[in-house]
């Protein structure tokens, strides 16, 4: 009796660790046709392999799949390296601090990546590994802004007001070269050029038909004409 | 080792500390403005509710692991055959990455194509229509809980597997021998010899649940409406959505407190048991 109940616990838990892999294996051999309809849901009829062609024609997924490689055995590696090195430090060396080495390592391990992340993500920036496979890091381009301050061009800053992380780096920009304009466009967000084009291409031409004017600083309202 | 230590987790974590307290836009230099964050953040009723659903899918998730876990560890300590095989079939999700699952759980939820609706409604008739399970603030955070629960309960059923089998058989015996019934020797011997165990794994993942992103991130990113939306995923949504990174740290350092007690008391436990 206990060995029936056993049995079926065990069924019921099975089918409901397996059933979404088996659900995910099947939907990758169905084609477009099927996966937007409610046809042939537990079996692929027709049973395709065209998502496996073209993932390895049409995509870089076999580089993908080396650089995923790279990464586990490298970073296994070093971290089998460093963790029995210090593993050993902590079990057999006697030293000052061991006893907290050992807890700071513990709770090294539990911090939340969401608050390493931010920093850490700074730090790799810095060393310029960022986008590259050897920092793991998401895209960044060097900074500039130390190089603003000897142009001496003229220059038009344009932002949406909305977009208050923009706003605030071209009203810096503004201030750091000389020979510069500020627009900061009304009611528009990041994409001025979508959201205003009217007034983001009468800005752009005044500028350009204006470069010999004396400069300041250029407000615009949408609806009225952009005072000077 | 310490000065890995030191460059990876200690410098970044005194660094999130000082842009915490700073205004700082993703490619411009921090201006510091002390505890305006954190004040900001306290009198946020979106920060509020993050907090509040970070509790309830913790304590919800967890519950339900042990819950499952403990069934799990029992059947497979059960005279059955094929034991290995099926440990091996419960561990997959555990094994499995968590964010092809979450992928994967992403189109079973779906409202119109996704196979949980076909089964609820066209193969076992229980509901009339379909559900948006991960679009309706009903039943977004179940569904989020659910898929924590499928994919952490194995961690939970593998430890006590291997704190029953240190169990000695004697003890189950005796326990016999003065007419205990399954649920008695369940209650007086397997419970009090797994205690230990049983502390251990729930403060573990009691710390991992309320640090988990990828999940509620891929599914609903704290939608619809916030309605799952936790501290982690607000972090990187401040951080990253609305690039104000000093707001974004703040709002991980207030995960901190919670953490460190747990944290606490896992390494008094854990220094327990290694005494033993």
């Amino acid at each position: 009796m206990q060995r029936v109940l056993s049995y079926a616990v065990l069924v019921v838990l099975a089918l409901l660790v397996l059933f979404p892999f088996y659900w995910m294996t099947i939907t990758s051999f169905k084609n477009e046709e099927q996966m937007r309809s409610l046809t042939s849901m537990f079996w692929p009829s027709p049973f395709v392999g065209e998502n496996y062609e073209q993932l390895v024609s049409k995509t870089e997924f076999v580089k993908w799949y080396g650089n995923s490689a790279i990464v586990a055995i490298s970073s296994t590696f070093v971290a089998t390296a460093v963790g029995t090195i210090g593993a050993y430090a902590i079990a057999r060396l006697r030293f000052l601090g061991r006893g907290f080495m050992a807890s700071a390592t513990l709770i090294t391990y539990l911090v939340p990546p969401s608050i390493l992340f931010i920093p850490l993500y700074a730090q790799i920036r810095n060393l310029g590994l960022s986008n590259s496979l050897r920092g793991i890091g998401v895209g960044a381009q060097p900074s500039f802004h130390k190089e603003l301050f000897g142009l001496s061009i003229p220059s038009l800053f344009v932002a949406g007001e909305e977009d208050a992380k923009f706003s605030e780096i071209a009203r810096r920009m503004h201030r750091t070269v000389s020979e510069s304009k500020l627009c900061l466009m009304a009611e528009s967000g990041h994409a001025v050029h979508l959201e205003q084009p009217e007034f983001f291409n009468r800005a752009v031409l005044d500028f350009l038909s204006a470069v010999d004017c004396p400069l300041n600083t250029l407000q615009t309202q949408p609806g009225s004409q952009p005072n000077r | 080792m310490i000065v890995l230590v030191l460059a990876l987790v200690a410098y970044p974590f005194c660094y999130a500390i000082y842009l915490s307290l700073t205004h700082k836009l993703v490619g411009m230099p921090p201006i510091f403005v002390g505890l305006e964050n954190y004040i900001r953040l306290a009198e946020d009723g979106f920060f509020h509710r993050a907090v509040w659903n970070s509790f309830l899918f913790t304590s919800a998730s967890v519950g339900f692991k042990l819950l499952l876990g403990m069934l799990m560890a029992l059947v497979l300590a059960s005279a059955i055959r094929w034991r290995s095989f099926w440990t091996g079939v419960l561990l997959i999700p555990w094994v499995a990455p968590t964010v092809v699952s979450a992928l994967n759980f992403l189109w079973i939820f779906d409202g119109s194509l996704g196979v949980l609706n076909y089964l609820v409604v066209r193969v076992f008739k229980i509901l009339p229509q379909g559900v948006g399970w991960l679009s309706e603030p009903g039943t977004a955070m179940a569904s989020v809980i659910a898929v924590n629960i499928w994919r952490g309960f194995p961690f939970f059923g593998i430890s006590f597997l291997a704190g029953m089998k240190a169990i000695p058989a004697e003890m189950y015996e005796a326990a016999s021998v003065d007419g205990a019934n399954a649920w008695q020797r369940f209650r007086h011997v397997t419970l009090p010899s797994l205690k230990n165990i049983v502390i251990i794994v729930t403060l573990l993942s009691t710390i991992w649940t309320f640090n988990d992103f990828q999940i509620i991130y891929i599914l609903t990113k704290g939608g619809p409406g916030g309605t799952t939306m936790v501290m982690p995923v607000l972090t990187y949504e401040t951080a990253f959505g609305a690039q104000r990174l000093g707001e974004a740290i703040a709002v991980a350092l207030y995960l901190l407190p919670p953490l460190a007690l747990s944290i606490i008391v896992l390494a008094k436990y854990m220094r327990k048991g290694r005494k033993r």
